[in-house]
């Protein structure tokens, strides 16, 4: 007898200390941040202070219940109605416990609960069947999708467990989804304390294309109608992540695919989708006919690239393309997409523009004839000053030259009087800043003038880089003549004409002359002077140096000069060649200084 | 008169280019360089990448597209010695010479243009004078006598000091040979300038000039082991290289003595750094001579070719432009930056003629200067 006594007791506490600790215990995962009434049940749960621990969680539930209804909320009253359920069952108040158990099922039907007996576990499986319904959903195919929702509940659709599910009483709408699938809802009125099967089974209705590519970002057309893009893959695979197109739907004759980016070869593909009959074949051999999904894993597209090779008549020249700094005319640039673009040529010296369509593999030569651009502006936009009325653009139409672009610009107010009225130095500085800006060759300014004896005006005011006077030009549009001359002087080209006698020479250290590195083959020394030679005297100049050299043929106006070289006793006559380099487009006497030719 | 038959054609225009430089603060930004950022440097920085990474011809275009687009900044004037530089890379020397001449004219004053003069003085010696020896005899800048013995590297700084290891030894002298400081020791193994400081590489370890001695450790299978140093050279002031007797290995360390890599899987006695990053290495104990890329791949130059015969490689140097010179007992053989072999200059019985050469240093003009063991000389040839 004392021993079963002993044995009961024994029982109760270790109950005792079961509930204590499921209670004191709290719940894995929950977050830093409880609420002072369950830590205050766990410390009372340690005291066997029952009453106070329901008082306390009772507060707590209320609160919560007032609360917004949040996902934590819901966590916290899942916490609160156990170990209240808990607490009451430790004072014997069973009705109340199974009232808790019944509102924690209500939140989460399908609640695992860690009872601390198997009395307990009883209470609250015998609450569960009592107070839910249990629904089994067979579904076909199994990977479908299941949503659920219950009717006038204002909680969105919910996924849905496949097999057996405890769910709240009531009416629910059923929704099973697959991609390729028909979609079917059901209706299922689900009753306390019954249990219910609800078999689904999707019909296939459609084939799924599924593609990935290298590169990513590719368009996925079918038959033309684009279907969508292919994304980088977020765990940096070169491969993107799979691009999925549904309502594939049978038919007899081919679908057309097509995957296309810029600068890349497009690929194109016929995909057959035949009658759905065959995909119920599962066991066929041909894995296309129990599958009708079509994969394109791998989809590699190729570079589609062309050259542009462009030639320019100035050195150095900067090559752009779309915007885009490429490089210098002479090196072709090979890596340019397919397609249209605009090239654009620039030197210090001028400016160069085109248009052109580079196919696959294909080179295009572009021959750039850079002129000089100047912007022109109005000068009647600043107060007071003399403006020319009506369309700048008809002016500029007017007066256009082949070998001098005239661009309308826009100047603020304060930049076209520092035009105007500065002078020199500051006007050399200001017209370089707004060159710098536009990145052009000259500023031209319109202005009305009184006419004068032959009815011109109208005056143009030209100012090349570097030059601090300005080039006046009188015409009249009403006067063709004027605007002839005024073309004519424009399209002028300035012949710098510099005696020559053929050679390339350089400096060297320890060598008094200018070493020739060059002879012209068709160039007046090309039998008499070799590589090597010293240059060290041109008639009755010494040549200390290459300056000496370029200074006393510039002096030279005969038609011969007698050179002398090292190591050689006899000077040599030479005829001198007068070599013209031309700078195009800037025959004006001031705009020609560009920079001064030697 | 740089411009190719006076003036037709691109050149002038290059020409013309020129002055624009020489005038560009009238009409340019202000300041390229003040500019932030400063995308010359930038476009600088990356040209030099490509032209490492043997990429010339795109080098070029972006070295150009700087004297282009900022003809005003400092950088245009390196860019034009680049360009002049990686076209002799390309064997394009006459090209080249004019490029170094427009430099010379247009920047005038300023250290490129001095550098074009040095390297168009090399070009003319090298690739011009024809018929002619292509080093004279200049004078001999220091009389060794007893202090100079066993002379493993001889180097300059651009005062003109010349700095000399020995096995006994560090000395550095003046212009006119008179010592400046010698500092007795018996483990120096190589020495290489890094700007005008001495790097003299030691047994164990590097000193920067006079600073304390930089103790190195090779990785060598996982391990830290001390090294057997045996040479040493400067890569473009960025990294040393050092030639490990141990692990018979050219391995890269920083200025600073911290290990960075093995390079290359070579013994060598001697080494020499180019101005692309490429290394010369004499194998020490077969005396090839192997050319080594910045990516350790290596290259062996044929012991006898057209025109030249090694019986045993003392010494290598490279000069600016990338030539590389090859110092046997009595003659320097010169190979181009192609490869191809350029001339061998044997002074014979002339005079200034060495038997006993032990090392050499090329200076940025292309000068010999040969250390004479027997002799006990330090020659200047130019």
């Amino acid at each position: 007898m004392n021993s079963r006594r002993f044995s009961l007791r024994c029982t109760f506490a270790v109950l005792v200390l079961a509930i204590i600790t499921t209670i004191a215990v709290p719940v894995a995962g929950q977050d830093t941040e409880r609420p002072q009434e369950l830590i205050a049940a766990e410390r009372l749960a340690a005291a066997g202070d029952w009453d106070q621990i329901i008082v306390s969680l009772t507060q707590l539930i209320q609160r919560l219940e007032a609360g917004p209804g949040d996902a934590r909320s819901g966590k916290l009253l899942i916490e609160a109605y156990e170990k209240r359920a808990l607490a009451r069952l430790q004072t014997g108040d069973r009705p109340n416990a199974t009232i808790d158990f019944t509102a924690l099922l209500q939140i989460d039907p399908n609640y695992v609960f860690a009872a601390p007996s198997p009395g307990i576990m009883n209470v609250f499986e015998e609450t569960r069947k009592s107070t839910l319904a249990s629904l089994d959903v067979a579904l076909t195919p199994e990977d479908a999708i299941v949503v659920l929702a219950k009717d006038g509940a204002t909680s969105p659709e919910t996924a849905a467990r496949i097999g057996s599910q405890w769910l709240a009483a009531g009416s629910y709408r059923i929704t099973a989804r697959k991609i390729g699938y028909e979609t079917r809802t059901e209706q299922v009125e689900l009753r306390p304390g019954k249990a219910q099967r609800l078999p689904i089974e999707l019909r296939r209705t459609t084939a799924v294309l599924r593609v990935r590519t290298i590169p990513t970002g590719v368009s996925v057309r079918v038959d033309g109608e684009l279907k969508g893009t292919t994304q980088a893959a977020s765990d940096g695979d070169p491969r993107s992540e799979m691009l999925v197109i549904d309502g594939i739907v049978p038919r007899a004759t081919p679908y057309r695919l097509q995957m296309e980016k810029d600068c890349f070869v497009s690929t194109t593909a016929e995909l057959m989708v035949p009658p759905l009959e065959i995909w119920k074949g599962v066991a066929a051999a041909d894995p296309l006919a129990w599958d009708p999904d079509r994969y394109y894993d791998q989809v590699s597209l190729r570079r589609a690239f062309g050259t542009i090779a462009v030639t320019a008549d100035q050195s150095n020249a900067v090559v752009s393309i779309d915007g885009e700094r490429r490089g210098t005319a002479g090196t072709p640039i090979r890596d340019v997409c397919r397609g249209d673009h605009s090239i654009d040529v620039r030197s210090p010296g001028g400016q160069f523009s085109q248009r052109v369509r580079v196919e696959l593999d294909d080179e295009v030569r572009v021959q750039a004839k850079l002129i000089p651009t100047y912007g022109i502006v109005n000068a009647a936009l600043q107060k007071g000053s003399p403006g020319v009325p009506g369309d700048l653009a008809a002016v500029v139409k007017a007066v256009r030259a082949s070998d001098l672009n005239l661009v309308p610009i826009e100047l603020a107010e304060g930049d076209l009087a520092s035009l105007v009225s500065a002078t020199d130095d500051s006007l050399r500085a200001a017209t370089d800043r707004l060159l710098q800006r536009f990145d052009i060759q000259g500023i031209a300014t319109l202005a009305t003038v009184t006419p004068d004896s032959e009815g011109r005006d109208l005056e143009l005011r030209l100012l090349a880089r570097g030059s601090s006077k300005p080039d006046v030009l009188r015409f009249s549009l009403k006067n063709e003549t004027s605007v002839r001359g005024v073309i004519a002087t424009l399209e002028q080209q300035v012949a710098v004409v510099r005696p020559s006698i053929g050679i390339d020479a350089v400096d060297v250290m320890r060598v008094e002359g200018a070493v020739v590195t060059g002879v012209d083959p068709n160039g007046p020394s090309a039998k008499t002077i070799a590589p090597g030679d010293v240059i060290v005297g041109i008639g009755t100049n010494s040549i200390v140096d290459v300056a000496t050299l370029m200074a006393a043929l510039a002096k030279t106006t005969d038609a011969t000069v007698s050179v002398r070289l090292r190591d050689k006793s006899a000077p040599i006559t030479i005829a001198v060649k007068s070599s013209r380099t031309v700078l195009r487009g800037i025959g004006l006497t001031f705009s020609t200084a560009i920079c001064q030719p030697r | 008169m740089t411009s190719r038959w006076s003036s037709t054609g691109a050149l002038c225009v290059a020409v013309t280019l020129v002055l624009c430089w020489t005038t560009a603060p009238l009409w340019s930004s202000q300041s390229a360089a003040a500019q932030a950022g400063d995308p010359a440097a930038a476009l600088f920085k990356a040209a030099d990448a490509v032209r490492v990474a043997g990429r010339t011809d795109e080098a070029i275009s972006k070295y150009q597209r700087i004297m282009a687009e900022y003809p005003s900044s400092p950088w245009a004037a390196r860019s034009a010695l680049e360009t002049a530089r990686s076209m002799v890379g390309q064997g394009k020397w006459e090209p080249a010479m004019r490029q170094m001449e427009i430099v010379r004219l247009g920047f005038k004053g300023t250290p490129e243009a001095e550098q074009a003069l040095e390297r168009n003085t090399i070009l003319h010696r090298l690739r011009l004078r024809q018929g002619q020896p292509v080093y004279r005899f200049a004078r001999t800048a220091v009389d060794g006598r007893a202090l100079l013995r066993r002379v493993i590297n001889v180097d300059m700084d651009s005062k003109g000091r010349v700095y000399v290891a020995t096995r006994q030894s560090s000395v550095v002298l003046n212009e006119s040979g008179g010592i400046v400081s010698q500092e007795p020791t018996n483990d120096l193994r190589g020495l290489a300038m890094h700007g005008d400081v001495p790097i003299w590489f030691y047994e164990r370890g590097t000193r920067e000039g006079t600073n304390a001695l930089v103790s190195i450790a090779i990785s060598d299978q996982n391990r830290q082991r001390e090294p057997d140093i045996q040479a040493g050279a400067v890569v473009s002031g960025e990294a040393m290289l050092i030639a490990d007797r141990r692990t018979k290995a050219v391995h890269r360390v920083s200025m600073s003595g911290g290990y960075q890599s093995r390079l290359a899987l070579v013994d060598a006695a001697r080494i020499a750094v180019g101005p692309l990053g490429e290394a010369a290495a004499i194998e020490r104990e077969t005396g090839a001579l192997l050319l080594i890329a910045p990516d350790g791949k290596t290259r062996p130059i044929p012991a006898a070719g057209p025109g030249y015969m090694f019986r045993g490689p003392i010494d290598v140097a490279f000069d600016p432009l990338g030539h590389l010179y090859v110092l046997e007992r009595d003659s320097v053989v010169i190979f181009a930056p192609t490869g191809e072999f350029l001339s061998v200059f044997a002074p014979g019985s002339a005079a200034g003629a060495f038997r006993t050469a032990a090392a050499f240093h090329v200076d940025a003009a292309g000068r010999l200067y040969v250390y004479d063991e027997d002799a006990e000389r330090l020659q200047v040839f130019q």
